[in-house]
């Protein structure tokens, strides 16, 4: 008991205290609202609670591989892709190869794999760099997706595979959306505390070495091998859960669901948010998932009534340019129809969103604090020190 | 234990037709402080390149207390003991300066069985050596998963590692005078500082042979002479062998021992600094008798 208090107190200083004290009131109030006002939101928002949770556990998958070890992957998309066939192949009763198994035994065997297959890519990539890397990986999520669409004795092609046996607690099946929220949840407080424990040891410092420098981390004798390989095998076993989870929230996995845009959005995340830190990835998949949901909601529409009178404003306005210039523009439309038209142009008002993230944070939302310190000038009198020197 | 001894053999370094060393011997007994200079080009940097595994080399060979270590990779080659600092300077540049210091340790932060086999020297073959490997896939995936296991974890065992390492790493940065720049960026750190950083980098890895490729550039006289200072302190303090490159005279006849002088990519004159600066070659390859040679060193 003891040495339990003990060490929760290690988990405290290490992690509660490197969150910066102004940032501490929202963790809070996120973690007051994700378990105590979720009971609030219906299954339309909980569905978007775990989008974001999932997106925000995949973005900590990949945020290992190009925020710690520094190798861009645009491939992503087939570790969570592994994830989700693994659980879909071996326990849905519609699959060939059903093997009527617990859920909780394919999990385990759906990380098993992401990381080998992890590691399978990761082999031939080794020697490539940057860009270079990018366009080989960006190449194997293609080359899952075509696999799974055309290896029907295993996947059934595009039909998909569906009745996925849903995760038994023993007390309770998860079911319904609230309880897959409460799990995804769960699957990212582990990982953030898996990857957050990874990134402060000896194994982390590896990898950030690899990042900076290559060769100099090999000077320092640091085998690169088997350091790249081991972020690599990390992050797919982090995209295998994610896969894992999804498939029988889902309950339809098929090749469709694993196109290039997964990578580039979890990559998206991991940017938008701040690279190399997980509150960051989990800012980051709010906006990128959650706001393009939240746009087409009937309570955004009805929000948006509000502001009818805006219509009998700018409509006069609109009117009196049409006549002084020569243009047509029309009306503004009804204030019942904004709703819709909001969710038909989501993407259009997304894609500015992260222009004015990008412009106003370049470093992402939450910059991890190293970033912090990079982009902090060193103070008057080194520079004058170094400017004597250099 | 004191420094390694190097034996350069007959080392030579083609590229593409270029010949940027040919048929070298350098001999260093242990403990000993040897210099490196001849005029830019000369391949005195190929050298260590060919000595840390950066390079393999095309010809000859290259013993460390009598092993060989050509061929090898540059991590088998630094867990052997050599270490090295770089002309331009390149540190991790988005880590502090202590964490620098601790990917230096990298090979010393490990828990239990600490035994590592000799490295295999390889075929020459890219696939025979990819080959291999294979048997030794499931135990590396093993150590792998271990590893991960005991970062996530954290056992005792692998907390004590780090905390040992972490104190070693302070007294290290002590030990070069960066005891107050602990937790600066390294990019932000002045630039004498920034050698210095290097340096205590280089000696985590506990070296017992330590190549210094122009520790004083870009540094005014009294940074060096406390360079040099440094430099003899590190030879006795932790008993390694020393080879540097140096274009400033005054440091390297200040603390090197014995000197090698390379030109073109050979072995012009070897001695102590007095029989060096008086060999008519030395005189000639920096003064030069043929045009564009030189390039402004002062000569001895």
């Amino acid at each position: 008991m003891r040495s339990l208090r003990a060490s929760w107190g290690r988990v405290q200083e290490q992690t509660w205290e490197r969150i910066p004290s102004r940032l501490r009131p929202i963790v809070w109030f996120l973690i007051a609202f994700s378990v105590v006002f979720i009971n609030r939101f219906d299954d339309t928002w909980m569905r978007m609670f775990f989008l974001v949770g999932l997106y925000a556990t995949l973005g900590m998958g990949l945020n290992v591989v190009v925020g710690m070890a520094g190798l861009l992957d645009l491939g992503f998309v087939a570790f969570f892709a592994t994830g989700a066939y693994t659980v879909a192949i071996f326990g849905s009763p519609v699959s060939p190869h059903d093997a009527h198994l617990n859920y909780w035994v394919l999990v385990p065997l759906a990380i098993g794999l992401g990381a080998l297959i992890g590691v399978l890519l990761g082999l031939p990539v080794l020697p490539l760099r940057g860009d270079y890397l990018a366009i080989v990986t960006l190449g194997f999520g293609e080359i899952i997706r075509i696999l799974a669409l055309n290896m029907n004795d295993y996947t059934r092609g595009s039909s998909g595979l569906f009745e996925i046996r849903k995760p038994d607690l023993g007390f309770m099946v998860i079911e319904d959306v609230r309880a897959f929220y409460v799990m995804i949840l769960v699957a990212a407080l582990a990982v953030w505390f898996v990857t957050s424990r990874i990134r402060d040891s000896r194994v982390g410092r590896a990898w950030e070495a690899i990042r900076e420098d290559e060769d100099v981390a090999a000077a320092m004798g640091i085998n690169t091998t088997r350091y790249k390989l081991m972020a690599f095998a990390t992050g797919a076993a982090v995209g295998a859960i994610g896969g894992a989870i999804y498939a029988p929230f889902i309950d339809f996995v098929a090749p469709q669901s694993f196109s290039l845009q997964v990578s580039i959005n979890v990559l998206a995340i991991v940017i938008i948010g701040g690279m190399g830190n997980t509150t960051g990835v989990i800012a980051g998949s709010l906006i990128l998932i959650g706001v393009p949901e939240l746009l087409q909601f009937q309570e955004t529409a009805d929000f948006l009534q509000k502001f009818a009178w805006l219509r009998d404003v700018l409509n006069p306005v609109i009117h009196g340019f049409n006549t002084v210039t020569f243009l047509n523009l029309p009306d503004l439309p009804q204030p019942e129809d904004w709703g819709k038209k909001l969710a038909l142009y989501r993407f259009v008002v997304f894609g500015l969103l992260m222009v004015i993230v990008m412009v106003l944070r370049p470093m992402g939302i939450f910059p991890s604090k190293r970033r912090e310190l990079e982009f902090e000038n060193p103070p008057e009198a080194e520079l004058a020190a170094s400017q004597g020197v250099g | 234990m004191a420094g390694a001894t190097l034996s350069v053999r007959g080392l030579g370094m083609r590229f593409e037709g270029l010949a940027a060393l040919a048929d070298v011997d350098i001999e260093v007994p242990g403990g000993q402080i040897r210099g490196v200079i001849g005029p830019n080009g000369a391949g005195k940097t190929t050298l260590f390149n060919c000595l840390t595994g950066f390079y393999h080399p095309t010809s000859g060979e290259i013993l460390l207390d009598g092993a060989r270590i050509d061929g090898l990779a540059t991590h088998e080659v630094s867990a052997l003991g050599v270490s090295r600092t770089f002309q331009n300077i390149r540190l991790f540049a988005n880590m502090t300066a202590i964490e620098n210091v601790l990917v230096g340790s990298h090979t010393h932060i490990t828990v239990g069985s600490g035994e590592r086999r000799a490295p295999r020297r390889p075929s020459g073959h890219r696939l025979l050596d990819a080959a291999r490997k294979i048997p030794g896939a499931p135990r590396a995936a093993g150590s792998a998963i271990n590893e991960l296991a005991g970062a996530v974890a954290r056992p005792p065992a692998v907390r004590r590692v780090e905390s040992e390492a972490t104190d070693r790493a302070r007294r290290l940065l002590q030990s070069v005078g960066l005891q107050r720049r602990e937790n600066m960026i390294a990019r932000n750190l002045p630039y004498g500082d920034q050698r210095r950083l290097e340096l205590a980098r280089a000696l985590a890895t506990r070296p017992r042979l330590l190549l210094l490729d122009e520790p004083t550039a870009g540094m005014n006289p009294q940074e060096s002479a406390s360079m040099v200072g440094l430099i003899r302190r590190i030879r006795d303090e932790f008993e390694t062998t020393v080879v540097l490159i140096e274009h400033q005279m005054r440091v390297v006849m200040g603390v090197c021992e014995q000197i090698t002088v390379l030109d073109y990519g050979r072995r012009i004159a070897e001695g102590s600094p007095a029989e060096v600066q008086q060999d008519a070659r030395v005189v000639e390859a920096y003064l030069g008798t043929r045009a564009g040679t030189g390039g402004g060193h002062a000569a001895p």
